[in-house]
């Protein structure tokens, strides 16, 4: 299923993944980066988890869906006219391009429409915990 | 091996135009796409959905399908007939591992797997359409959600994550294997971000590295905890009492149990904030108490006396006066 949009159909997607309880005894254990705030990506980390191409990023970022810092480079980079290289993503804006991803290649919507449906779906999961919290009483 | 009736998952007749297959996958895939879908088997159906439309929008495998005929039932047993694709020329689309993950054995059976020459021994060889000698190239990024307690969040955890990987032997046959890994889950951890492990991804071609494996984390529904970003909410009933006159009580939260101080005068629906006793982190969220105000039941006669003399004590208390309903 390949699209224009540049997700290149094949999700990496793991499936099925379940957490078990406690912890095999025969393995070791990992200790993994944990992505907050401060733990920043690149372009590059972008697309590879999202299995998109660099162009796709692009475009998420002139329609404002994420917005990422921007790192001074060098003078080398910068007379290249890399700005790409600069830009500096977080955990939450992977996640948000590669739901972008999914939801344009899966849905055939473009990429207003993708935006529409983000913003939405924030605002389901806002109306949901109130919900909930409006149940529990 | 079950077989699969796609027209049946998509909703459709067997002899529907491909308008029709189309719009029906589009509404299908809406309601149960995982990043949208709440159903609590979204991720499934979404899968099925899929593979049916992959099928059904080909013609070329649409036409090969109905050859299997229309007598088939769903979950029947099932084993392909040994010519059953003579005469068709399938196009396009590579069959990659992560395809396999996404496809069931049956259509594995149909349209996967060695069907056609070079075609199955893809992932095994290394390189998309077959590399050219000593091609190198790392491996897939994997990216799953888990769900951990939120308490897992207070304290960091160890958990283990058992994920389904593709693999494709060399004789081009697809299966998954089971993969298990020790996470360590960090202390102050919150909903929606995502651990690197680098290294756990799909294994890299030739001397290219492996891929990383991502971890997103979800929480699990808590029995009385609601959490809204690093902010960990409970509703806590008290008594009548508690509430007008002021009490010490002891309240559960996922650090431990506290002392709380409930002010005199408290309504139902007041918050009280303990100052960073949510999720903790550099900047720890804090953690809100929602009063409920409980009422003792009254089944025997004496109890019911209490609440009559309640009655005659609060004579002129009327709660509905905010609603002009006077009397």
């Amino acid at each position: 299923m390949k699209s224009k949009n540049g997700h290149q159909g094949s999700s990496p997607c793991v499936q099925g993944a379940q957490e078990a309880p406690g912890s095999a005894a025969d393995t070791p254990d990992l200790s993994g980066t944990l992505l907050d705030d401060q733990h920043l990506l690149t372009v590059e980390d972008v697309c590879r988890v999202c299995a998109v191409r660099i162009e796709y990023i692009e475009e998420l970022v002139e329609e404002g869906l994420i917005t990422p810092q921007v790192e001074q480079v060098d003078a080398l980079h910068a007379a290249k006219g890399h700005e790409l290289q600069s830009w500096r993503f977080t955990g939450m804006h992977m996640r948000q391009a590669r739901i972008a991803a999914h939801l344009q290649s899966d849905l055939g919507i473009n990429l207003a429409g993708v935006a529409l449906a983000l913003q939405l779906l924030d605002e389901v999961e806002v109306l949901r915990m109130r919900v909930k919290a409006i149940d529990a009483t | 091996m079950e077989y699969k009736d796609y027209y049946k998952i998509m909703g459709v007749a067997r002899d529907a135009p491909q308008e029709d297959i189309k719009r029906a996958y589009r509404k299908l895939a809406r309601k149960y796409h995982p990043d949208v879908s709440k159903e609590a088997d979204a991720e499934a159906r979404f899968k099925e959905v899929g593979e049916a439309y992959e099928v059904l929008q080909d013609p070329e495998k649409r036409a090969a399908y109905d050859r299997l005929g229309a007598n088939w039932k769903a979950n029947q047993e099932f084993r392909p007939p040994p010519d059953w694709n003579a005469g068709f020329e399938f196009s396009g689309h590579e069959f990659s591992q992560a395809d396999a993950a996404k496809y069931s054995d049956f259509f594995e059976s149909l349209f996967g797997g060695n069907f056609r020459a070079g075609f199955g021994a893809e992932g095994a060889s290394g390189g998309r359409g077959g590399g050219p000698e000593g091609f190198h190239r790392r491996g897939e990024d994997r990216y799953a959600k888990i769900l951990i307690g939120l308490e897992d969040a207070y304290e960091g955890a160890t958990r283990a994550i058992t994920l389904q990987i593709p693999q494709v032997d060399a004789s081009g046959h697809v299966s998954t294997r089971e993969h298990t890994l020790n996470v360590k889950i960090p202390k102050g951890i919150r909903a929606r971000q995502q651990i690197r492990l680098a290294g756990q991804g799909a294994p890299g071609h030739g001397q290219a590295p492996a891929g990383d494996l991502y971890l997103e984390i979800e929480f699990g529904p808590h029995p009385y905890y609601r959490v809204d970003g690093s902010d960990v909410y409970l509703d806590l009933p008290v008594s009548p009492w508690e509430a007008e006159l002021g009490a010490a009580v002891k309240t559960p939260t996922p650090g431990g149990i506290v002392d709380l101080k409930i002010p005199p005068h408290s309504t139902a629906g007041k918050k009280l904030r303990l100052k960073g006793r949510g999720i903790p982190g550099k900047t720890p969220g804090d953690f809100f108490v929602v009063l409920q105000i409980a009422l003792p039941a009254a089944p025997i006669e004496e109890d019911k006396d209490f609440y009559r003399r309640m009655s005659e004590h609060f004579k002129s208390f009327n709660p509905r006066a905010g609603l002009g309903a006077t009397g």
